[in-house]
Parts: structure tokens; sequence; C-alpha cells
């Protein structure tokens, strides 16, 4: 019996920390929520306001990433398109997250015709072409970052919901399901109590990866016009904006398709990163054979 | 006396770890007469497994054979190269496991597995091979050859599946055979089948067996002699009637009492107290003796060697002194 | 003659395999079951694959439900009870399962896992009382109290077994059901848990339905028991009974094929006999008659019931009586 008792979050975050990746992965997202969220007070222009006299200003010491059409700095923008983006990214994940568990929970548990009904729904939801379903469900909704939320969360739900079955349907068989049942313990305590615990690693993990996603899909609407409305930066309706100016002031497109690429990318290696922590088979055991 | 069919010698394996270097077989020797078998007992973690693994040449990292020979017919196999195991494996030294599943590509036919053993090591005509394929499946006992050379392993039950690793095995016939827990995961009817396959084939075709088990009642059925092992040692080897009717060390004795019998009636099971030490918190000293309730210091300090008693050899300071008693 | 506080009748449990638009097959993994358990004794059930044990004892106590039949138990039938008489009834049948690395919830600490069925039957009303009940507990099933807030994977096999006792005889039941509970453990750590299991017998009046493919363990603790083939019982008596003098023909397969220590098995003509037939495909009339070295024309389209040969001492057999 070791000294110190080891709990499995604690032997995931031993591990997690030995991934300089996604060490480093974590620190850029940090970083950039901490930036998103002090956005009011760091930056030195009005994201919004049009100053014409300085339209399409390369990027100088006033302007760090230079202006757009309008006069806007587009760092600021930048800025703002983070919040925009991050909260777009986790909040529909999170809809997702609960509607997925929720879904896939019932199917994998209660199995019968329960599963039926949903596996039927999650095929669907798969099969659909998604962008054209996401204009589609913001065309009729209206744009709005609302809307947005709950549209990407209504869109992705399956992928988590298909993960979550999947995992329900090997642990339900476990002797310590059983176990709760022999007790009479009611259907209700199984899932919130036994299977959400297990399920729990595969959650984050689901979040994790599928915020790119939303980020990557809220960019592309916005680019479209279909995402959040003028004047509201994104860095999607930025790329759109600077299309017209891609040869002439290439800065314009350059920065904000960083952005995309440094969020998204980190937020892949933390997803990475994790899964490696929180897999059980990682975790050390002892010395025996 | 008979030249040996194997000999393991001195071996030593170790597992590389983070942990640092575990020894996982710790100067195991025996010999293998042609003809006979040999049972290795002990229980997990003892070892065994990593022996039957040693002697097929499939010791890969992290572990590593630091020491010793294994000779089988005068060729040390642990210096051979890949290709020459290759061409021993399944050919000269075969193995049956314990989960045929493993072994078995569950959606080929069973007649096509055995002649993909056949034609690995030999060249044959297809006629030939496929004729010898019906044949050993009816030597293993199958009543219909021809149904189950057609049928795959997935709809097979655990005791045919076995009975096709058997056949796998022998087709070729090697003058070894390794197995290891070949019927721990069977029904003990069938187990009962299946060991009485094994005891037939050795008397027909004189194959020696290593047959590896954690259960002491299959041993005493199947092997001539029997080795005893704990903790990566060999602690004890004897012909079987004279292990069983007088144990000699502690743990064997400690083992047979442990085990509810149909022959006794017992208020109480014996058991042995505490558990099998990790390999990176080895006892100094003897490796049974925190468990040994005849241990003294000069046990905890220093290891034991193999003593001799009138053909039983015994890894114990205590053995031969008169102070253990059986029952 | 000790009370009977548990009585099976008739249990039943059919599955129904096969896709919705191919061929449906039944399985009857338990066809017409009965019998009775007494106070303070423990009946062991035996067999091999196939044989249903484990599904009879999962049906009795509702984590699968059974098809039909009737388990009476503290004064009325366990399968229809709901609400509040369920609960009371939980109370009082308890179960320890195989395999110690499934059978505890690897995210849960080991004073939940032991308080859980005192947490669904709201048992306890403070904090302390929670963990003092946990902590008697554990000592009464040698588990060190420091160990409390421990996880089931820095635990040894014969430590987590002991654990699922532990969180099987907290509500002190009447009765629990222990399928195969040794099977995956080291044989001298087997020996450690079934003097426990002894041992807590004597102390807490607890009766065992006990299952195991292990005769050598069930001689030694069993009073009675039940051996079962394919879904049927096909002999009923007392240990000695069983041992000494089997009247069945797979009692007396069964008894012949175990490895014993020094004792050179016989080569008989029952080791060269078929397989374990498949429970999706019983054979006809008595479900033994392909394997039984005896086995007439009326054994192939009647199935016997089980009848008595002498005094509690029943067997299914149409020729052996």
């Amino acid at each position: 019996m070791k000294n110190k008792s080891s709990s499995f979050y604690h032997e995931s975050f031993r591990i997690f920390r030995k991934n300089k990746t996604a060490m480093i992965s974590l620190a850029i997202l940090i970083f950039l929520i901490a930036v998103a969220l002090l956005a009011p007070w760091i930056c030195r222009y009005d994201p919004d306001a049009q100053v014409l006299k300085d339209r399409l200003l390369f990027p100088s010491a006033a302007h760090w990433f230079g202006t757009d059409e309008f006069g806007r700095d587009i760092l600021t923008r930048c800025i703002y398109g983070c919040r925009i983006s991050l909260s777009v990214g986790i909040v529909s994940q999170l809809i997702a997250t609960v509607i997925g568990y929720s879904m896939g929970v019932c199917a994998g548990y209660f199995g019968g015709r329960t599963d039926d009904v949903i596996s039927f729904l999650i095929q669907l939801f798969s099969s659909i072409p998604f962008l054209l379903f996401a204009m589609a469900l913001m065309c009729a909704l209206g744009s709005g970052l609302v809307n947005l939320y709950v549209s990407l969360g209504l869109l992705t739900w399956a992928s988590t919901a298909r993960l979550i079955r999947g995992t329900v349907l090997q642990i339900k068989n476990q002797e310590y399901i059983q176990a709760c049942r022999a007790d009479g313990g009611s259907s209700l305590r199984i899932i919130m109590k036994h299977l959400l615990p297990n399920c729990i690693p595969m959650l984050i993990i689901a979040i994790t990866l599928g915020i790119p996603n939303a980020i990557l899909s809220e960019a592309s609407l916005s680019y479209l016009g279909l995402g959040v409305p003028a004047p509201t930066a994104s860095w999607g309706s930025m790329i759109a904006g600077s299309q017209t100016f891609i040869r002439t002031n290439t800065y314009y497109s350059l920065f904000p398709g960083l952005c995309i690429i440094i969020t998204v990318m980190a937020f892949n290696m933390l997803g990475d990163g994790l899964r490696d922590a929180l897999d059980p088979k990682m975790h050390s055991n002892g010395g025996s054979l | 006396m008979t030249e040996a069919l194997l000999s393991v010698q001195d071996l030593q394996v170790k597992l590389f770890t983070e942990k640092g270097e575990l020894p996982v077989l710790n100067h195991v020797s025996f010999d293998i007469l042609p003809g006979e078998i040999v049972g290795i007992v002990g229980e997990s973690g003892c070892g065994k497994s990593m022996l039957a693994s040693s002697i097929m040449g499939l010791i890969d990292a992290p572990g590593k054979i630091i020491g010793g020979q294994i000779l089988f017919e005068g060729r040390d196999i642990t210096k051979l190269k890949r290709q020459q195991l290759q061409e021993i494996r399944g050919k000269d030294i075969s193995t049956v496991f314990q989960e045929p599943m493993t072994s078995l590509n569950p959606l080929m036919k069973c007649g096509k597995q055995i002649e993909e053993a056949i034609t690995a090591h030999e060249k044959l005509e297809k006629a030939e091979v496929k004729k010898r394929a019906l044949k050993v499946i009816k030597e293993v006992g199958i009543p219909m050859p021809e149904k189950i050379y057609n049928e795959i392993p997935s709809h097979l039950s655990g005791g045919m599946r076995q009975r096709i690793m058997i056949a796998m095995a022998l087709v070729c016939h090697p003058r070894l055979l390794i197995c290891d827990e070949p019927t721990t995961a069977l029904d003990v009817t069938i187990q009962a089948q299946i060991l009485y396959l094994i005891r037939k084939l050795r008397d027909e075709t004189g194959t020696s067996v290593i047959f590896i088990s954690h259960d002491m009642g299959v041993i005493s059925q199947m092997a001539d002699r029997v080795v005893v092992m704990y903790a990566g040692e060999i602690v004890e080897k004897a012909e079987e009637a004279q292990l069983f009717a007088h144990p000699r060390h502690p743990y064997t004795i400690g083992l047979q009492n442990a085990i509810p019998q149909l022959s006794k009636d017992q208020e109480r099971l014996q058991d042995i107290p505490g558990s099998v030490p990790m390999l990176d918190h080895l006892p100094q000293g003897c490796l049974f003796s925190p468990r040994c309730p005849y241990a003294d210091d000069h046990c905890r300090k220093e290891k034991p060697q193999i003593t001799v008693f009138d053909h039983q050899e015994v890894r114990c300071f205590n053995a031969g002194t008169g102070g253990i008693d059986h029952e | 003659m000790n009370e009977t506080i548990l009585s099976v009748q008739h249990l039943k449990k059919y599955y129904q395999t096969g896709s919705a638009l191919g061929k449906k097959e039944i399985v009857k993994a338990v066809d017409d079951v009965s019998f009775e358990l007494h106070q303070g004794e423990t009946l062991a059930i035996v067999g091999e694959s196939g044989c249903g044990k484990s599904t009879t004892v999962k049906s009795i106590i509702r984590i699968t439900e059974p098809t039909s039949g009737a388990v009476i138990l503290q004064g009325g039938d366990f399968l229809k009870m709901k609400g509040k008489e369920l609960h009371e009834a939980h109370q009082h049948i308890k179960m320890i399962f195989q395999d110690p690395y499934s059978s505890l919830n690897p995210r849960m600490t080991v004073r939940d896992i032991i308080a859980e069925p005192a947490d669904i039957e709201h048992i306890w009303k403070t904090k302390e009382e929670r963990n003092q009940l946990v902590l008697d507990t554990m000592a009464k099933v040698g588990l060190d109290a420091s160990w409390i807030d421990r996880y089931p994977h820095e635990f040894s096999g014969g430590q987590r077994q002991r654990i699922g006792i532990a969180r099987a005889v907290i509500l002190h039941p009447d009765i629990i059901i222990c399928d195969e509970p040794v099977s995956a453990l080291d044989v001298s750590i087997q020996a450690k848990i079934i003097n426990l299991l002894k041992d807590l017998q004597q102390e807490l009046n607890i009766s065992y339905i006990f299952i195991s493919h292990d005769l050598g363990v069930v001689k030694h603790i069993a009073d009675r028991i039940l051996v079962m083939y394919l879904g049927h019982v096909v002999e009923e008596g007392t240990a000695e009974e069983i041992f000494h003098s089997p009247k069945h023909p797979y009692t007396q397969l069964l008894l012949a094929s175990i490895p014993q220590i020094g004792i050179k098995a016989q080569e008989s003509s029952m080791f060269v006999a078929g397989d374990l037939p498949s429970p999706a495909d019983p054979p006809s009339g008595c479900v033994f008659h392909t394997r039984c070295p005896y086995a007439c024309e009326q054994c192939t389209h009647t199935i016997p019931s089980l009848q008595s040969v002498d005094g509690g001492h029943k067997t299914a057999c149409l020729l052996r009586k």
C-alpha cells in the first residue's frame, strides 16, 4: 500500500504535466482567455467605432496590427473577436455536451426502443451536411450570438452522444453497476453516481476537441454573413471583409487568420494531451507482473 | 543417463521499467528429458509465463534475457537470431496458450489455419497438406474432421478451439510442447477431456511437455516431475508423487494446505499470511521468508541455494533439518 | 430442520436473441428452477458454462428481471414487490460478485463504496453515523481503517474482494448470494476469503447461496448442493449425499472430472463424450442425454422432473431412482 493516496485526477494531472506540448497549449489558452476577459481594459481603441481618416493603415506603433477599411484597429478587433470565438466554442460545446450526454446515456443504459429512437436521431444529425444546416438554422433564427450558441450546440451533440452511448454500453455490464442494482439503486442513481463520473474524462476530451470545430464553424458562418452581425468583430467576418484587400493589405487577413490557427491548434493539442492523461491505461500500477 | 531435450541453465530475465530493473526470473535451472511431462506450478507473478516466453524466444523489450542459457538439443536458443527462432517455433517447439482466441484467427477456417502452420515449415503438395490437416484434426479427438475443417473458430466451443490449438501445435511433430494454462478457461468436464488428450498424445508421439498451471490438482494429474516457482525463482523440484506426498519447501506445503481437497475434511483452510512480494520490493534473504512460519534470522539475511535431498531439490535452509512438518 | 427463509418457485429466464429481421431464437437460460434456502445454511449451486447458475441468482436478486416464477422472501413475493416494501426487502438479501476488478467503481473511495447500500436505504442520519457504520464493517472484514479514503486500484485482488464483502455485509442481511467470490483469486488468497466468509456466517448468522465451479471449495463450505445443467436442476442433496453417493450421471461425470492431488485420473468412457451443448439449442427430452452413458430411447423425448430418491436427496433422471 503506497503512502500517498492518489485519486484518478491527481494521477492524470501528473501525467499531463509531463507533456510539454500540452502544457504550452494550456498556457496559450490561459493567455487567450485572459486577454478575452480583460479586453475592455487592455484595448486602446473602440472595436466598432469608425475612424475614416485612419483607413487601411499598415502595422505601426499606434496600430500593431494595422487598421481595416473603416479605420478600426485590427488588434482590438482581433481581441474582441477572440471573445466571440471562445464564447461560441465553449458555450456551444457545453450545450452540445449536455444534450449529447443525456441522449447517449439514455440510449446506452435503457437500450431497447429508447436506444433505437436515439440512435436514429444520432444517425440523422450526423448525416446532415453541417454547414448547410447551420446556414439554414441561422437564416431561420436570425443572426446573433445566442442563436449561434444554440445552432452550433444543436448540430454537434451527435458525436458526443455516440461516444457516451458506446462507453455506457461497455460500463453497464461492469459488476459495480450490477451491484448497485442488486442493492435496489434506482436508474437515476446509477446514471448520476456511477455512469457520469466514469464518463467525465471522455466528456472533457469531447468538449476540448469540439471547441476548435465550433470556432471554425463560427468563422465560416460569420464569413458568409450568417454569424455575428456587423459591426461586431469576429475573426470570420474580418477575413470576409479583408478579401477585397488581400493583395494590397495582406496583414488584414493575416492576423485574424493566425488567431484562428493558433487558437484551434492550441485546443487540439490540449485535447490530445488530456486524452493521454485521462486514459486509465496510462496510469501507473505498481511493479507486479 | 538420457540426454536432456531441453536444459534451462541459470536463466535470468529482467524487466527494464521506469521503476528500475525488475528481476522476473532469477537463476532458473531445470531439464526436460524426451517424452517427459514437467509441470510448472506457482501463483500469479511467479514468472511461469515468462519462462514459457523465454523458451519460445518471445521475450521483447522491456524484458531481456540477461544471463544463463537455454539449450535445446544442445543449441543455445537464447543466442539464436530471429530467423532461426522462427524456424524452431511451431516446428520443434510449439505452444498451446490459455486463450485460444488470441492465437486463432476467429474468421479464418480452422483447416486453413492448420495448413498455414504446416506450410510455414514444410514444402508439400496442396493435397498432402490437406490430408495432414484432416489427420491431425482427427487425432485430437474431433469426431467429424471434415466438418470442423471448414468451420471458423468463432463458431466453435471453448473445448473445440483448444483442440484446434493443440492440433496446430502438434501438426509438425514438435519435440517439445509448451502448454501455458491450457485448460484454465475451460469447464471442468471439458478440462478432463483435454488433459486426457494431452497425455494420450504424449504417449503416442513421445513429445515432451512443459505443463504450466496454478492448479495443483491438474499438475498432479499431468506431470511426471514438478517444478514449484515463487517470485521468479524455483523453490522446489521433485518427482510428482514425491512432491505431493512429502513436500519440503514451506511454500509448497502452504499451497497444498490452502487448497480444499475432496479427500480431506478441513474445518479451516490454512492460508499463507501476507502476499506475493512486488518485484520492486523484493525482500532481502529468502524471498519467501516474510511469509514463512519457519523463517529465522538466517533466512531473512541470506539467500538459500538449492539443496538436494533424496532426488528432491529444495531452496530452503531449514528443509532437511526436520524442523518442518508436513501436516 | 431450520426454517425456510427464501423460497424460489418455478423460476424461468428466457432470452430472445436474433435481429429484428432475422431468425429469432429463444435461449432458456433458466428453465423451471425451484429450491429453498434454510436459516443459517450454505446452499451451493454448481455447474458448468451455460448451466444458468449465475442467471438464476441474478434473477432472484432482480439484477435481471425473470420471465416468470416467484421468490418468496420476508413473507411476500420479492419479484412483485414495489416501493417501500421492495426497499425493506432489499436490506435482507445482498450479493458478492466474482471479479474484484470490475465489482468496485474505480472513481469511488472505499468509504463511499461500502456505504452505498446504507445510502440507498437512508439508514444513517448524520455523517458521523455513516462513518462509524463503515469503520465497523471494515473491521469485521479485516480492512485497515486508514484505507477508508483510498481508491480500488490501490488494493490487491484479495483486498478488493474484502471491500465487496464489506459492502454486502454493512446492513447485516439475512441472505448473501456469493457469485464465484474466490474464482478470480490466487489459491492462498482464496483460503483467506473462504475463512472470512465462514467467520462472518457464524458471527452474523447469514445464510449463503454460494455459486462455484470449483467443487473442492464447495465441499469445504456447503451444507446442501444444487447441481445445474443447461438451465435445469439435475440433482439436489446434502454435501455428503452429493459427494459420496451422486445419483445423476452428470453429477457423477462432474465428480470424476475433478483433478485431485495424488489420484491419477481413470480413463473413462465419459472422457470421450462430446461438448457442452449450447443453451440456445438444447437437446430434446432430458438435456443431458447427448452425453449420458446410460441414455435410452425414453430420455430423448421425456423431460424428467426432480424426484426424491432419499428424503431431501432429489434427482431428475428417468433411470436412476
